[in-house]
């Protein structure tokens, strides 16, 4: 094990340097609200491709995918999740395209639910997608404290407050600009870290044959296919990361940002075919963890530095502390901006023709708040498990009537709405995380089916198409998709005419 | 891939899956760090 003080210099110099970056190429070019939150038509397709890895791929590539592959099911759970982690990315490109066809000037989904479905729906998205991106951002902070805890003894505090407070330098002084070029340094130093960190263990531990006959005598089911509870887990999490990634506001600045259609085109698809891979690799590790004996004390959600531990000498650790840091910076700067435009982008609508000033002050001091809980949280040390499990559910139930927006002028609000709730009500039936709180409501303990993360997750997304299906055959919101945008105005220059886009 | 070609996932395609994944993720790493310098 490293010692706490050098694993500590190894982070504060990787955060210093990404400081660094964020501030100096933001510099003179974040003068307004507008430019604080988006950057629009900025991006070409590799600085797309880069941003959306970084901001998606956070920490808990290192976790998760491993844990799955040692606990959950091997291998058909490690490809769930790594298909699963690429389909939303990848349908990003039409439906980005079409987000970017109907409101040309917007800043943030809540935007598009507010102009396209009303009040209702509109806090009914802000609530999930917030709620979503901020356990993502603590489950990242965790993740980071959590990892240098066990590879060198840091405390959680010392970890959170120096990523965090480093983090939340730049993202408040140089907004999504110092995101995006941050992020694009830290992809390519990340992805060449994981391929050649992973070669490596690969050929210490023995070489792909040694690993999987270690796989297959320890227990044969982890690299089969076909295992029932590992195809479970792997479709349970495809849903679950849909619904969750296409509210992921973070996401939907990035298409905003690409300089056309065919960057988003290229950027979109290099990130979904990237992902895979990543995820595979990191899977990979977990059942190696398994197949090596090395998660039998019940730490499988810790086997991608269990093996790291064995396969290299000590002082390879800080390559995976750089790792692991680059990866909770990319994506927290991201969580930061996104979380704070989304409210930033409706404060000026909600104030009625705020000025610059107020709308500046609103956007920064909520990147600052936000960071502080994060930072907070991560420092506890919690398991954010049920949490990130009960936000993901909250997304697969409203993800479908709130994309349908885009496409249908017939779905009504309401009719969003009780697709919405019809699809979480089928979802928290079967959800296994909050049964026991469903079961102590009177009467309702005895009519609720046996519960499953499939079903729920599954059951959500479906049953809430369904409805929105059935709704839009009925509705008459006659909504009209090509004024739609008209509502969304540039914040840099705030309009006095009735806010009509420029 | 298939689930019937990786039914008996043998040493062979488990190797594929590892090497291929890494230099899977090496090619996109050249390719965006190709796109991004002629960005510039």
């Amino acid at each position: 094990m490293v010692s706490a003080t050098v694993a500590l210099a190894a982070t504060a110099v990787t955060v210093l340097v990404f400081t660094g970056v964020g501030l100096l190429v933001s510099r003179g070019r974040v003068d307004s609200v507008e430019s604080f939150i988006s950057a629009r038509d900025s991006a070409g397709s590799g600085t797309l491709a880069a941003t959306v890895i970084a901001s998606m791929m956070g920490v808990w590539i290192l976790f998760s995918p491993a844990e799955a592959g040692a606990a959950f099911g091997g291998l058909p759970a490690v490809l769930g999740y790594a298909i699963g982690s690429a389909v939303p990315l990848a349908l990003f490109i039409p439906v980005g395209a079409r987000i970017r066809e109907v409101m040309p000037a917007g800043h943030s989904l809540t935007e598009f639910a507010y102009a396209r479905f009303g009040t209702g729906m509109y806090v009914f998205v802000l609530a999930v997608s917030v709620f979503y991106m901020f356990v993502f951002l603590a489950a990242e902070m965790t993740g980071i404290a959590g990892a240098l805890a066990f590879v060198a003894g840091v405390p959680h505090w010392q970890t959170s407050l120096l990523v965090g407070g480093f983090v939340l330098l730049y993202t408040t002084y140089g907004g999504l600009l110092a995101s995006i070029v941050t992020d694009t340094v830290q992809t390519l130093v990340i992805l060449p870290l994981l391929a050649v960190g992973f070669a490596g263990a690969l050929l210490s531990l023995g070489g792909a044959g040694d690993l999987h006959a270690a796989a297959v005598s320890t227990d044969p089911v982890l690299l089969d296919p076909a295992f029932g509870p590992g195809l479970e887990f792997g479709l349970y999490v495809a849903f679950a990361l849909l619904g969750a990634n296409m509210l992921n506001q973070g996401v939907w600045q990035r298409v905003y940002a690409a300089d056309g259609e065919r960057s988003l085109r290229r950027g979109m698809g290099l990130a979904a075919v990237v992902v895979v891979p990543m995820l595979v690799l990191s899977g990979l590790f977990g059942i190696a963890a398994a197949g090596l004996g090395l998660t039998e004390s019940g730490s499988a959600s810790i086997a991608f530095f269990l093996v790291m531990a064995e396969a290299f000498p000590a002082w390879v650790t800080l390559a995976v502390v750089v790792l692991a840091v680059l990866l909770v910076m990319s994506s927290a700067d991201t969580m930061f901006n996104a979380i704070a435009s989304v409210v930033t982008a409706d404060l000026a609508r909600a104030l009625d023709d705020p000025d610059e000033r107020t709308l500046w002050l609103g956007g920064r001091g909520l990147t600052v708040a936000v960071a502080l809980g994060a930072i907070f949280i991560g420092a506890q040390g919690y398991s954010v498990l049920q949490l990130f499990l009960t936000a993901d559910l909250l997304a697969a139930g409203v993800f479908v009537p709130f994309l349908a927006g885009l496409y249908t002028e017939r779905l009504t609000g309401p009719g969003a709405i009780v697709a919405g709730l019809a699809g979480l009500a089928v979802g928290f039936a079967y959800f296994p995380t909050l049964r026991g709180l469903l079961a102590a409501i009177p009467g309702l303990g005895s009519v609720l089916p046996t519960p499953s993360f499939l079903v729920a997750f599954a059951g959500a997304t479906l049953v809430s198409a369904a409805l929105t299906a059935a709704a839009t055959a009925l509705g008459d919101a006659d909504a009209d998709l090509e004024t739609l945008g008209r509502d969304v105005r540039s914040l840099d220059d705030p309009v006095t005419d009735g806010g009509h886009e420029r | 891939m298939s689930l019937v070609a990786l039914a008996a996932l043998g040493p062979t395609a488990f190797a594929a899956l590892a090497w291929g994944s890494i230099c899977l993720v090496l090619a996109v790493f050249a390719a965006v760090c190709w796109l991004v310098l002629s960005e510039r």
